[in-house]
C-alpha cells in the first residue's frame, strides 16, 4: 500500500491486484460526485497521457482502465511492463491536475414508466409515500451522471437517484430482466442494457439499445456521459422499438484473420 | 469444413478474446485454459491464438468433411477417431468422412480442439471468442448445437509439431491456485484470512466460464466472512478475483466474469495459474495458496522462460 498524495485533496491508496494490475482505491463507502470527478478525470489522463505510452510504439502501456464507483483499475502486460515501472506512470499520472471540463455527451433516454414494462413502480412507490407520477417526475428531472459501465455489457450504473426514491433491492433477484429495464437498487439508479438476471426495482424501459452487437458503434452509452430520462407514452414505445429494430442489421460474419499475437 | 453431430453439455467456438473493453462491461473472454488451447494450436501447426473448440465437461462428437490434422489438449474426455482411441496432445491426421467422439471429462473441466489452419467465426471487436451472456462471437453468438458446419480459416503457419515430453500440462481433480491477497483482504476476519488458505473448497454445480460458486469440500462449513459490515460500492473485478458474499460461500470469477462487482475482493489469482482455473468443473476441489507479488513476478518469469518463444520457450507469441 503506498499512499499517494494527489494534486487534489483526495488521496486514493494504490493497491496491487495480482501482478499486472492496480487498483486506484478512493475507499469511499459511498457514492460521491467529487471522487467520481476525479475518477473520470483520471481515466481521461489513463488514455491520453504522454508519459503512459510505449516509448518505441507509442501505445498507451494500459490495456484495460476501468472506472468503479470510488475506484480505477488499469492493467498492463507484465512482459513489457514491471510492476515498479507501472506504478512510477501511475504516481505521474495521478500528480497532474485534475480536468476540469470532462468532455462527456448528453444523451436523452426515453423511457415508458410503469405499466408491464415497470412492474415495480407501484409497490416502490407505496412504500417511498409517492404516487407514481411523483416518481416519475423525481426520476426523470434529474440529469445523471455514467458513474461506469458493467457487470455485463450496457449496463450502465449512474450516479446517485433522489434521496426520496431510494429503495432496497428485491430480497431474491429476477430470473430474467429484460434489456433496457430502468431500475432502482438502494441509493443507485442504472439501465439493463442486456437481459440478465437481476434484483433492482424495475420502474420502466427505455426503447433503444444500449449495447448492439448489430450497430457500427455498438456502444450508445460511455462512463462521463450525462444521461437524461424523457417520460413516454406506450404508443411512443412501440413505435421507437419498431424503428430500432429496423435499425439493426443482420450479423455479417467475418473471416478471421491471422496473427495478433 | 466439419459438422458438428453433438455439441456435448457445452462447446464454444474460442480463440484468445478481446481485451480492452471492460469498461463497457465486455470482459475479454477467449479460452478458459490458454496453456492447453495454445498447445493444440502449437501442435496443429497453427499460430497460438487460432480459433479452436472449447469441449465442456465432454459429449462432443465431430464429423470431417474434409482431410485435415487435428489435436486435442486439456481435460482426458476418452476421445476416440471411428471408435478407436486418439492419443491427445498429439497432432494426428483425419480424413474426409471421420468421426470424432469425446466422452466424459475425467480430470479437469474443458479439452480444446484445435484443427489445422483454425476455424472461422464471427469477429466482434476484433475476436471470434463467444460470449453467451451478450451472444458475442462464435457462431451467432451461441454454443455450437448438432447440425452446425464450420469452416476452416487459414492456412496453418508450419507443418504438424509433436509436443515435446514435460511439456503436457498435468491435470487434477483438485486444483491448487496460487493468490495474491485482493484489495480487501484484510476487511475479513483473521479466521476467515487463515481459512482461505487452509480451508479445501469444492466447486458446486453453479460453475461455467462466468464463475464458480465455492463451498467446503470437507463436513466442516466453511465461511468466508468480513470483521464488520462493511458498506462497498461497485468496482472493478478480473477473471481469477475471489468476491466473497455476505452468506460466506466464495465466488471465484472465471474467463467471462463481471468487469464489476460489489462484494469483498479477498484474493486475486495470479497469471502463471488462470489456466488451471478454467479447468474448474462442478465436483473438483480448489485450495488456495498465499504468494507475494516478486514471487508471483518470478513465477511468471520462470513459466513464460518454459512456453513462450520470446522468453526461450516453446510457443511463438504465446505469454501466461
Amino acid at each position: 500500500m503506498i499512499p499517494i498524495r494527489s494534486q487534489t485533496l483526495l488521496r486514493p491508496e494504490i493497491l496491487p491486484f495480482g501482478e499486472a494490475a492496480f487498483l486506484i482505491d478512493f475507499k469511499a463507502p459511498h457514492f460521491d460526485a467529487k471522487i467520481t470527478n476525479h475518477i473520470h478525470s483520471l481515466l481521461a489522463q489513463f488514455r491520453t497521457d504522454s508519459t503512459c505510452q510505449d516509448s518505441t510504439s507509442k501505445n498507451s502501456v494500459w490495456i484495460e482502465i476501468v472506472p468503479g464507483y470510488n475506484s480505477l483499475l488499469v492493467t498492463f502486460d507484465p512482459q513489457t511492463l514491471d510492476a515498479a515501472q507501472a506504478l512510477t506512470y501511475i504516481q505521474n499520472v495521478l500528480r497532474r491536475p485534475e480536468i476540469d471540463q470532462l468532455t462527456g455527451k448528453t444523451i436523452e433516454i426515453p423511457v415508458c414508466y410503469g405499466g408491464t414494462l415497470g412492474p415495480d413502480i407501484e409497490s416502490v412507490s407505496k412504500n417511498n409515500q409517492l404516487t407514481p407520477q411523483d416518481l416519475i417526475t423525481l426520476h426523470s428531472e434529474n440529469s445523471y451522471r455514467v458513474c461506469m459501465m458493467g457487470f455485463v455489457p450496457g449496463f450502465t450504473f449512474l450516479s446517485e437517484a433522489p434521496k426520496a426514491l431510494h429503495h432496497p433491492r428485491h430480497p431474491a433477484p429476477r430470473l430474467k430482466v429484460p434489456a433496457g429495464s430502468i431500475g432502482l437498487a438502494g441509493w443507485q439508479t442504472g439501465i439493463y442494457g442486456l437481459e440478465t438476471p437481476g434484483g433492482w426495482q424495475i420502474i420502466g424501459r427505455t426503447p433503444l439499445r444500449i449495447f448492439d452487437v448489430t450497430r457500427e458503434s455498438p456502444f450508445l452509452i460511455h462512463s462521463g456521459d450525462h444521461v437524461k430520462f424523457i417520460p413516454i407514452t406506450r404508443k411512443e414505445f412501440d413505435a421507437l422499438l419498431t424503428s430500432e429494430a429496423q435499425k439493426a442489421t443482420p450479423h455479417k460474419p467475418k473471416t478471421f484473420k491471422q496473427g495478433r499475437a | 469444413m466439419l459438422e458438428i453431430l453433438n455439441a456435448g453439455t457445452q462447446s464454444t467456438l474460442q480463440d484468445i478474446g478481446r481485451p480492452g473493453y471492460r469498461h463497457q462491461g465486455i470482459p475479454s473472454g477467449g479460452a478458459a485454459d490458454t496453456l492447453n488451447f495454445a498447445l493444440a494450436n502449437w501442435s496443429v501447426g497453427n499460430p497460438w491464438n487460432s480459433p479452436a473448440i472449447e469441449c465442456t465437461m465432454g459429449g462432443l462428437h465431430v464429423k470431417f468433411k474434409s482431410n485435415t490434422v487435428i489435436c486435442i489438449c486439456g481435460a482426458e474426455m476418452w476421445a476416440q477417431i471411428n471408435g478407436k482411441p486418439l492419443q491427445m496432445y498429439k497432432a494426428t491426421p483425419v480424413k474426409n468422412g471421420d468421426i470424432l467422439t469425446l466422452s466424459y471429462a475425467r480430470d479437469g473441466c474443458r479439452a480444446y480442439l484445435a484443427i489445422a489452419g483454425g476455424l472461422e467465426g464471427q469477429a466482434f471487436l476484433g475476436s471470434v471468442a463467444t460470449y453467451l451472456p451478450a451472444k458475442l462471437g462464435g457462431i451467432n453468438g451461441c454454443a455450437l448445437k448438432s447440425g452446425d458446419r464450420l469452416t476452416l480459416a487459414t492456412r496453418p503457419i508450419s507443418a504438424p509439431r509433436t509436443i515435446p515430453k514435460g511439456y503436457i500440462p498435468r491435470l487434477s481433480r483438485h486444483i491448487i491456485l496460487r493468490v495474491m491477497a485482493g484489495p480487501e483482504f484484510k476487511t475479513l476476519t483473521a479466521e476467515s484470512q487463515r481459512q482461505l488458505f487452509v480451508g479445501l473448497f469444492e466447486a458446486t454445480a453453479a460453475t461455467d466460464r462466468m464463475g464458480t460458486r465455492l463451498q467446503s469440500a470437507t463436513e466442516k462449513p466453511i465461511s468466508i466472512v468480513p470483521a464488520r459490515p462493511i458498506s462497498m460500492v461497485s468496482g472493478p473485478l478480473l477473471p481469477g478475483t475471489l468476491q466473497t458474499p455476505p452468506d460466506g460461500h466464495p465466488i471465484l470469477a472465471l474467463i467471462d466474469g463481471h468487469c464489476t462487482g460489489g462484494y469483498p475482493r479477498a484474493l486475486q489469482v495470479i497469471r502463471s495459474d488462470l489456466w488451471q482455473a478454467g479447468q474448474i468443473g462442478p465436483g473438483i476441489r480448489v485450495s488456495f495458496r498465499r504468494c507475494f507479488d516478486t514471487e508471483a513476478q518470478a513465477i511468471l518469469k520462470g513459466r513464460n522462460a518454459f512456453y513462450a518463444k520470446a522468453y526461450g520457450g516453446l510457443i511463438e507469441g504465446f505469454a501466461f
